[in-house]
């Protein structure tokens, strides 16, 4: 790895360090059934990405102005991103020097940033990644001209998407109000930590992880304290990224209900109510007798087993709810520990499902099957319990995830040479499809490399209207 | 309505998203019907958002005990009764609730070879469908995308599962946890090495993988069916793996190990790209007196002061200005060394205060910060209430439920919650009657026979 | 060529015989004392990575940690305050068990009570349906 000192600008992509599997190796007969052969055929002609590109786009006709660039959230950007996998034409709307979201980098190493080819500026991977064929345009809209010509632009588009400060575009004369009256048929969705009213109402710049704090989530996550844990925060940020999921579902949502009703309408989706919804048990539990749902780490309060432990080389995960896996589990452990098999197996409160999910079970049964696996590591145990049909992995680290045979096969971790940025890794369109596959086609796009293209086709901008607005600081 | 636009903007949106008014609203999915052969989350939830929507979603489970998230609940304390009419000393847990609102419920036995006419008749009335078992089991049984698209030409359906269709792994069974652990994200989350006893990789408090590529999947149905309806009038088939949402999330992850060799690692509750804005520990409790495990422990708070001045402001507020200029710029702070200077300083700061007072002097100061609520304190939360994103509820079955309600707000056509889920086939003869046109006495004779 | 391995997680006290199960996430790389749930008595221990390295002998010092879960020899627990550590709670009372309850937490009638086929309307509970004084249909 003597490149790692060399900055990523300059580094060559290293991947993949091992091969790709072919169809043949897949499917060799040796380890593969006809049947499943067969029906694996079909699924790959129907779904496999190295088909995509010939086949047409679900959002194909859409024109989004994704305006989420004021700040650091990151949630306008996700929703623009998957929005733009699935063919929309995404118009990146940046101030001048671009949006802010470009220059964040882990420990603001400007070593681990990209650059582009056109202006040579930096951009951070994360940014990178969720800019996908996108467009850039750059316009001030901190002053009156560069929103009369926002204005201009939303005459040409079907979705407007933006996560600044609660009111603020509203009281610049750009907000949902205002814009419907120019574009009825404008789907405007605004994005934020926990909305813009209420009485935990978004602060300008309020940022990730505030909105899992607020609803519950953070405190739920992680040891409990009788363990010696705290509450924590996820690597990633999770509510933004499902707070865009949610905003690309309501846009499409809306969408389609604007073909019956021909107007658009005002969308708000916040990253704080995102995870809300999906808190699963916790709010039923509270209703039915005020239970607060507590940590419990890597355990689950619901069902025995299904949980992650260590082991020899890192953690290793293993689910088995209900009894058909949950006595294969233990045959297993059994054939290299007969003893363990049989502590599980004697113990009478093991033997209903139900019972199992009390404390002191989870405990028994967690610290009997770790005194398993501290002795194999995340591959052995894996391939251990596989033979019984077990739904068991390790923690994988992203070099891990980068290598798996199954992920590089299926195009879901791949490269492209990108227009600009060079080869770059990333993790490809989860929309497999017969018909509509979500696609990547370029990642990353230097500031206002499309003020040009854009503002001329949808606006009619010459080059001297264009120059005049660079002067003034407008693009 | 022209008053609108005079109002000031929060009371605007208060009028526009209230939270009383939804069922004055048509809805976005009105006359879409669709089918969910799901369990567990991931399928469900793809179906129910769109449920949520408006579409009418049938969900099909086994008959007499239905589907195993049923049977779920957190210390085996928390039932909804009856499961099913046949089984009514056992519940439903609340974990079902999340991913089956607004869902009429039958049952069918796919094994059984009359269940297939069954089902076909179904599924020449939907305009999607949902499954989850695993790749080719429904094609073996002649109900896969195969079979379906030539009994109906316009269905949209979507697989959606562990580790995708094809593949060398397509047939490795899948958790949400193993979704996370496999996918990546879940290496970097947790405290980070070195931090006693609690160093490792944490897992998320709850199916976030299930829930979150349910909304993948949910949002490539709605794609599926903007297409067929405006351009090709064409059914479609999706397919969208657990593990490929975990890999997903990574943000930066790939592209920096891609060109570099770094691995992306666990930063606790700090944040590897903005400083400061991380989650810092109270000293005291909220509640000191209460007996609720909930309320004993102490408090967290989540800071954020990032920009320059904001920074400075809150090193001089926690009594440490030297540190303030020590890291004036954003590039010093928010090196590794730095924040492991910072945070413990604030902590300082914070350790004879409760995350209420926390939250009044950095507010007080112009700081931004949120305080960490407990799932007790959120339920109780105005903002979440009045906004109608949380609440109680009327439930027609199981009466005063406190449940999650809208996913997102619309101003014109907005999602809303009608009943939160119901038992085993409790509509069996609703559904076979009204929309296959089975009569009575043939619903009973299935049922009878265990094919419904 | 087999040699049996070695158990790490958990320990038999050599006084009372009560079985400590040492959780692995307090005590993967732990060094110090535990203490027995069944007897009080302070083992030092030490493990590296999952594996005892030092077996529990006398305890040194005062300052200990508590076994996660502890049973006697004919599998009866021994968990509790003082003896293992404490659970996380979701309310102040707990059951482990379905609890059964006719009200919410906010005082209204709600369903989470056991039922049996004579309670049943249908496929509801007779008390909720009872409610509305019209027709049956949802």
């Amino acid at each position: 790895m003597s490149d790692l000192k060399k900055e990523v600008q300059e580094a060559p992509l290293l991947w993949p360090l091992t091969t790709i599997p072919t169809f043949e190796e897949v499917y060799d007969p040796k380890i593969c059934t006809e049947a499943s052969r067969e029906i694996s055929t079909i699924f790959e002609g129907w779904l496999h990405p190295k088909h995509e590109m010939a086949k047409p786009e679900a959002l194909g006709q859409i024109r989004v102005l994704e305006c989420g660039h004021g700040g650091l959230q990151c949630n306008s950007m996700q929703a623009g991103a998957y929005l733009g996998e699935l063919g929309a034409n995404v118009i990146m709307v940046e101030p001048p020097g671009g949006s802010p979201i470009r220059k964040l980098v882990a420990f603001g190493r400007k070593r681990y940033m990209f650059k582009d080819n056109i202006n040579g500026d930096l951009c951070g991977g994360g940014f990178l990644h969720e800019c996908r064929n996108k467009q850039s345009i750059t316009l001030d809209l901190t002053k009156e001209e560069g929103r009369e010509i926002l204005k201009k632009l939303v005459v040409h588009a079907d979705v407007l998407i933006e996560n600044y400060a609660p009111g603020q575009f509203d009281a610049w004369g750009i907000g949902y109000r205002q814009l419907s009256k120019i574009n009825p048929r404008l789907i405007y969705v605004w994005n934020g930590q926990k909305g813009q009213w209420g009485s935990l109402k978004d602060k300008p710049g309020e940022v990730y992880p505030s909105s899992p704090c607020a609803s519950g989530w953070c405190h739920a996550t992680g040891l409990p304290k009788s363990f010696g844990g705290t509450p924590i925060r996820s690597g990633e940020r999770s509510d933004d990224i499902l707070c865009g999921n949610l905003s690309a579902h309501g846009t499409i949502a809306a969408l389609i209900y604007r073909e019956k009703s021909g107007k658009g309408q005002f969308i708000e989706v916040t990253s704080s109510e995102a995870h809300a919804r999906i808190h699963d048990y916790a709010w039923g539990w509270y209703g039915m007798d005020g239970s607060s749902k507590p940590r419990y780490g890597n355990w689950d309060l619901a069902i025995n087993i299904y949980s992650v432990n260590p082991c020899k080389d890192g953690y290793m995960m293993v689910g088995g709810g209900h009894d058909r896996l949950w006595y294969r589990i233990w045959k297993t452990v059994g054939k290299d520990r007969p003893e363990l098999e049989d502590m599980i197996l004697d113990e009478p409160t093991l033997r209903v499902v139900i019972d199992r999910v009390g404390h002191d079970q989870q405990v028994k049964t967690c610290t009997i099957l770790t005194d398993w696996m501290k002795d194999y590591t995340r591959e052995e145990c894996r391939a251990k319990l596989l033979e019984e049909e077990v739904a068991a992995g390790g923690v994988s680290f992203i070099d891990e995830v980068a290598e798996e045979p199954h992920y590089k096969y299926r195009g879901m971790v791949k490269a492209i040479e990108t227009a600009h940025y060079g080869k770059v890794l990333f993790c490809g369109s989860v929309f497999y499809s017969h018909r509509t596959p979500g696609r990547v086609k370029d990642l990353g796009r230097p500031v206002g490399y499309d003020n040009s293209d854009v503002y001329r086709k949808l606006l009619g901008f010459d080059t001297d209207k264009l120059n005049e607005l660079f002067a003034k600081g407008l693009i | 309505m022209a008053d609108l636009d005079k109002l000031p903007f929060e009371e605007y949106c208060k009028t526009v998203f209230n939270k009383d008014t939804l069922a004055e609203k048509p809805e976005c999915l009105k006359g879409y019907r669709g089918l969910s052969c799901t369990q567990y989350i991931l399928g469900p939830a793809a179906a129910a958002y769109l449920g949520e929507l408006g579409a009418e979603v049938i969900k099909i489970e086994v008959p007499r005990l239905g589907e195993p998230m049923r049977h779920c609940s957190p210390y085996n304390e928390s039932w909804f009764y009856p499961v099913s009419r046949w089984n009514p000393g056992r519940g439903t847990s609340p974990a079902f609730q999340g991913a089956n609102h607004n869902e009429y419920h039958v049952t069918l036995d796919y094994r059984k070879p009359e269940a297939k006419e069954i089902f076909y008749g179904l599924v020449q009335k939907s305009d999607f469908m949902v499954w989850n078992y695993r790749p080719g089991t429904f094609d073996r049984w002649k109900i896969g995308y195969g079979a379906c698209k030539e009994v109906n030409p316009r269905i949209v359906l979507a697989w959606c599962g562990g580790f995708g269709g094809f593949g060398p792994g397509r047939n490795w069974a899948s958790y949400d946890i193993l979704g996370q652990a496999k996918g990546g994200v879940f290496s970097f989350t947790g405290h980070r090495a070195g931090r006693a006893s609690a160093g490792f990789p944490s897992k998320h408090t709850t199916w976030i993988m299930d829930y979150s590529i349910g909304m993948l999947v949910s949002t490539a149905m709605l794609a599926g069916l903007y297409w067929r309806d405006t351009v090709s009038n064409l059914g479609n088939f999706f397919e969208c793996s657990q593990v490929q949402g975990s890999t997903r999330y990574t943000e930066y992850a790939l592209p920096l190990w891609g060109r570099s060799g770094i691995v992306r690692m666990r930063w606790g509750n700090w944040d590897t790209e903005i400083c400061v804005n991380g989650i810092c520990a109270c000293g005291l409790s909220s509640y000191p007196h209460s007996d609720h495990p909930a309320e004993k422990e102490e408090g967290y708070i989540c800071v954020q002061a990032y920009t320059d001045e904001d920074f400075a402001k809150l090193m001089t507020l926690i009594g440490r200005p030297d540190l303030g200029k020590k890291y004036a710029t954003h590039d010093d702070r928010v090196e590794a060394k730095a924040q492991e200077e910072i945070y413990p300083a604030i902590e300082e700061f914070l350790k004879d205060k409760n995350k209420e007072e926390a939250a009044r002097i950095f507010t007080g100061a112009g700081i931004v910060s949120q305080p960490l609520l407990t799932i007790r304190e959120a339920a109780n939360c105005d903002h979440f209430l009045e906004r109608g994103s949380l609440g109680w509820y009327d439930d027609p079955y199981y009466g005063d439920v406190f449940t999650q309600k809208t996913m997102y707000k619309m101003s014109d056509s907005p999602p809303r919650l009608k009943h939160v889920h119901r038992p085993v086939g409790s509509d069996n003869e609703e559904i076979y009657q009204r929309v296959c046109g089975l009569s009575a006495d043939q619903i009973r004779e299935l049922e009878a026979k265990e094919i419904i | 060529m087999t040699e049996k391995i070695k158990v790490s997680l958990f320990y038999d006290c050599k006084k009372c015989e009560t079985r400590n199960f040492l959780d692995p996430y307090s005590f993967w790389e732990y060094s110090g004392n535990f203490k027995c749930a069944g007897c009080d008595a302070l083992y030092y221990a030490e493990w590296e990575n999952g594996q005892r390295v030092v077996e529990p002998e006398a305890g040194r010092g005062t300052e200990f940690i508590l076994p996660g879960y502890a049973e006697t020899k004919d599998l009866k627990p021994l968990s509790g305050e003082g003896k293992t550590s404490a659970p996380p709670f979701a309310n102040v009372t707990f059951l482990g068990k379905p609890k059964n309850c006719t009200v919410s937490a906010r005082g209204k009638l709600v369903a989470c009570t056991q039922l049996t086929p004579e309670d049943l309307d249908g496929s509801a509970w007779k008390r909720i349906t009872a409610q509305r004084k019209y027709g049956k249909s949802w």
